[in-house]
């Protein structure tokens, strides 16, 4: 069995190559490659209402690294989404906000803007106006959607995938029922950002580009590139994905939970990163210098002796000789 | 084209092997030879001018003795020409006269030897390497920007015996590499740690093997290490230079004592910086460029770095971008575009040209730091922090006094900035003109988010003509060619140039400012002859 395997719940091996196909002998995920999976599943999973976690990471190379540090993220999101009724967050939105939906039954997209929330027949409903639709003569029409007639629409604040994005995301989430188990498909496709990556995005592309995973036995085996699995857009695109990328000097308003700033340049945003978001932070060997010992000891000191705040050892198993990692968790 | 992948699976395994192995070559001539300088550099008074040059040439002659790989004799290392000098020199000072001796049957003794016993050991140990086929890497760089041993043609002419080594110069060629070994074949006296922290610490190579003379300590570079929260003590296995075997990790006391001397020493003769801060000096690094020049550039400054990256289809293609970096976050290996006799500031120049006029805005943005100032007089910095901590945002008292000098327009964190006006609201510092503490808060923040945004958007557009201008000119061309970035001088026009950077005097110096950006030509210094 592979490190932390039995930890994130994986179902069949995972595995990892660079080659134009998964070697099953070859490929067996490395005990690193794991590990980092491992963290970042684990550091999705500590989230808190009321306390923000910060985990810092120094690893020989960030490169392709990071990637599946954030591939453990996701997998953790995928493997705890429980549908839930989207009405109740729809029935708060402002007025104005402009949003996505689908007609289930007729397929029919529609691009419009909510007016708000009124009673209709002695049920609560939501007021919209249509502004694109592929009948021009929708435009400018008010609908109401009563609670009761809610299901029969898929509702979205970002632009739905396209055909050709659909099939990647069904590819994802195969794959992603292959590794885990029991999840549910609509997490793909269900409203907000489960993680934000700050990186300089060509430098995280080309780290992972063509960079296959595999799931599965010789007989049934899944592959998936791994730029695929993440599936991820960026942000500010409008784009609908689980997960988000920008550059350090871009757009940071998210409210994915946890934020992966990914080397030095990312690390030197960390404060404009809402306090509403739990960071990990990744270095590489030689980039945790004095600095960032500063940033870790203040963390350290900010945790004083509070004992309540001291947390106790995860696991026994280790790392591989390369890995640093500290976390600290407070109150928001 | 080896995959990232495949390097980081790489590193991992070499971190989890990683061997040092020191290999000790006895040469009589040069231990004598050291010894002798050791002594003398014990016993000379090194404030005195003529001893303090003395001093300089014999630790480079020393240098050059331990690193080369040819013959004492061969005419390019120059060492009969450095002795004749080392010879006049000694004659000025009162040196007692059995050292001197020493010193000159050794040196006479090497003159008439054709055989390198450090090169001999190199050829035995790489046989075996050759025959693996696998990259193997050599590190001989014992001075910044030069190389006075003559690795680089050594590590060319190995190619007559079937060997091929590649020549460990900087740091950034070793981010997409592996080797299977690394030959160290001197102390590297004034290399980049960097440079030798990426050999030990990121998993470059499973074994390191250092190819010394008896009397020669390596020792091993250190790097910072983070500390392991207790959620994580019992899984992480810490990689400490305490497991790397063979080398020397306690320094000897002499050699400390010499190391801290020349490395104040080289930087003082080749800047001249003054350590001292003085009511007109400016904080300043001084960089030294390839070649022999160098250059102050302030402390606290930005430069142009050039990124290069090959274009990925073909391995001769490259692509260039231009980004602003801190002087302190450049290593050796960087090209810095510069502008000749002039500021190396090239986009502030053009920001500040469009921002002329914002001091009003500025200051009407920044109205709250009065109040900061104000409430300084009956607090401390601390005591500020805590009361912003017990309002729930943890802020260490450095950043409140950052805040309340001009180097920072704002907190960069809209809530750390609400905090900061609820604290000095709470401590009856604010105007009770401003109105509402909360819209005030709001107002000044959307101000400062516009004001900054502003700043940005001047910024691009500058950055964006330079760099239109200067990546049409070097397209296609590869800077790291022997005459690349001086062939490209003559065609950048507008007194701009590219230079690459040798290393940095990470100490500061204090100068005045006008000896800011004004390139030197240090190619006749002793140092780096």
């Amino acid at each position: 069995m592979t490190l932390f395997e039995d930890k994130v719940g994986f179902r069949q091996p995972l595995y990892i190559s660079d080659g134009a196909n998964i070697n099953l002998r070859a490929d067996l995920i490395n005990d690193w490659a794991m590990s980092c999976i491992y963290l970042g599943w684990w550091a999705k999973s500590q989230h808190q209402k009321n306390n923000r976690r910060i985990t810092i990471m120094v690893l020989p190379s960030r490169e392709p690294t990071t990637a599946l540090v954030a591939l453990g993220a996701l997998a953790w999101s995928v493997g705890s989404y429980k549908d839930g009724l989207s009405w109740e967050k729809f029935s708060t939105l402002d007025s104005g906000v402009e949003i996505f939906w689908k007609k289930i039954e007729s397929g029919d997209l529609y691009i419009g803007r909510v007016i708000g929330v009124e009673s209709f027949a002695n049920e609560p409903a939501i007021k919209l106006e249509i502004t694109k639709s592929r009948k021009g003569r929708d435009v400018g029409s008010l609908i109401i959607i009563p609670e009761g007639q809610f299901n029969k629409f898929q509702f979205s604040l970002e632009r739905p995938a396209s055909a050709q994005r659909e099939v990647l995301i069904n590819a994802s989430i195969s794959f992603f029922e292959r590794l885990i188990g029991n999840i549910s498909p609509s997490w793909a496709q269900s409203d907000g950002q489960d993680l934000l990556l700050v990186s300089k995005m060509n430098q995280f592309r080309s780290s992972i580009e063509h960079l296959l995973m595999g799931v599965g036995v010789s007989d049934a085996l899944t592959e998936l590139e791994l730029e695929f699995l993440l599936g991820f857009e960026q942000l500010g695109d409008g784009r609908h994905s689980k997960m988000k990328i920008t550059h350090p000097k871009g757009d940071l308003a998210s409210n994915a939970g946890l934020v992966i700033l990914d080397g030095p340049s990312a690390f030197s945003i960390r404060e404009h990163v809402s306090p509403q978001n739990d960071l990990l932070i990744i270095l590489d060997s030689l980039e945790f210098n004095e600095h960032e010992l500063d940033f870790v000891k203040e963390l350290e000191f900010a945790l004083g002796s509070d004992d309540s705040l001291i947390e106790h050892s995860i696991s026994s198993e280790r790392f591989p000789v390369g890995f640093e990692v500290s976390s600290y968790s407070f109150p928001r | 084209m080896t995959s990232q992948f495949r390097i980081t699976k790489l590193r991992f395994d070499n971190l989890s092997k990683f061997t040092v192995i020191t290999h000790k070559v006895r040469d009589l001539d040069i231990s004598k030879i050291s010894q002798s300088i050791k002594a003398i550099l014990k016993n000379i008074d090194r404030l005195d001018d003529d001893a303090k040059n003395l001093a300089g040439l014999l630790w480079v002659f020393k240098a050059i003795l331990n690193a080369t790989l040819i013959s004492f004799d061969d005419p390019v290392l120059g060492l009969k020409e450095r002795y004749q000098e080392i010879l006049a020199s000694i004659a000025k000072l009162n040196i007692d006269p059995a050292l001197v001796e020493t010193f000159k049957k050794s040196s006479d003794s090497l003159w008439g030897k054709h055989k390198n016993h450090k090169f001999e050991r190199l050829l035995t140990l790489t046989n075996e390497s050759i025959v693996r086929g696998e990259p193997v890497g050599l590190f001989g760089k014992i001075l910044y920007g030069n190389d006075p041993a003559c690795i680089n043609s050594t590590i060319s002419s190995l190619s007559n015996y079937g060997m091929k080594f590649a020549n460990i110069q900087n740091k950034r060629q070793l981010s997409h590499i592996s080797f299977q070994q690394v030959f160290i074949v001197a102390p590297p006296n004034r290399a980049s740690a960097d440079l030798m922290k990426s050999v030990f610490y990121t998993g470059l190579t499973p074994e390191v093997d250092l190819i010394l003379y008896e009397h020669e300590n390596f020792y091993a570079p250190t790097r910072v290490e983070m500390p392991i929260s207790p959620v994580f003590s019992q899984n992480v296995q810490k990689f400490k230079a305490s497991m790397i075997n063979g080398v020397v990790n306690d320094l000897d006391k002499d050699d400390f004592e010499l190391n801290s001397w020349v490395e104040e020493s080289y930087w003082s003769d080749i800047h001249g910086g003054s350590r001292t801060k003085t009511a007109l000096s400016v904080p300043a690094h001084y960089i030294l460029f390839d070649g022999g020049e160098g250059a102050f550039m302030p402390a606290e400054g930005k430069i142009l770095h050039i990124d290069k990256k090959h274009s990925g289809k073909a391995n001769q293609l490259f692509d260039y971008n231009l980004s602003y970096v801190d002087i302190l976050e450049l290593t050796e290996g960087d090209y810095v575009l510069l502008r000749k006799n002039s500021s190396g500031f090239l986009l502030n120049e053009s920001v500040e040209g469009i921002d002329d006029g914002d001091d009003d805005v500025l200051d009407e943005i920044t109205d709250w730091k009065n109040a900061l100032s104000a409430l300084t007089i009956t607090k401390d910095y601390s005591e500020i922090a805590q009361l912003m901590r017990a309002r729930g945002v943890v802020i260490s008292p450095g950043k409140i006094r950052q805040w309340e000098g001009i180097e920072v327009i704002a907190p960069n964190s809209e809530t750390e900035f609400h905090c900061l006006i609820a604290v000095l609201a709470n401590e009856g510092k604010l105007s009770s003109n401003i109105g509402d503490v909360n819209k005030y808060a709001l107002d000044r923040w959307a101000s400062i988010h516009d004001y900054r945004v502003s700043r940005q958007k001047a910024g691009n557009r500058a950055r964006q003509t330079i760099l239109d201008t200067l990546l049409e000119k070097i397209k296609d061309l590869d800077i790291d060619s022997i005459d690349g970035a001086k062939s490209l001088d003559s065609q950048l026009g507008q007194n701009l140039i590219i230079r690459r950077v040798a290393s940095i005097d990470q100490s500061t110096s204090y100068v005045q400012q006008s000896s800011l950006y004004k390139i030197d030509d240090l190619r006749g210094n002793k140092w780096l002859r």
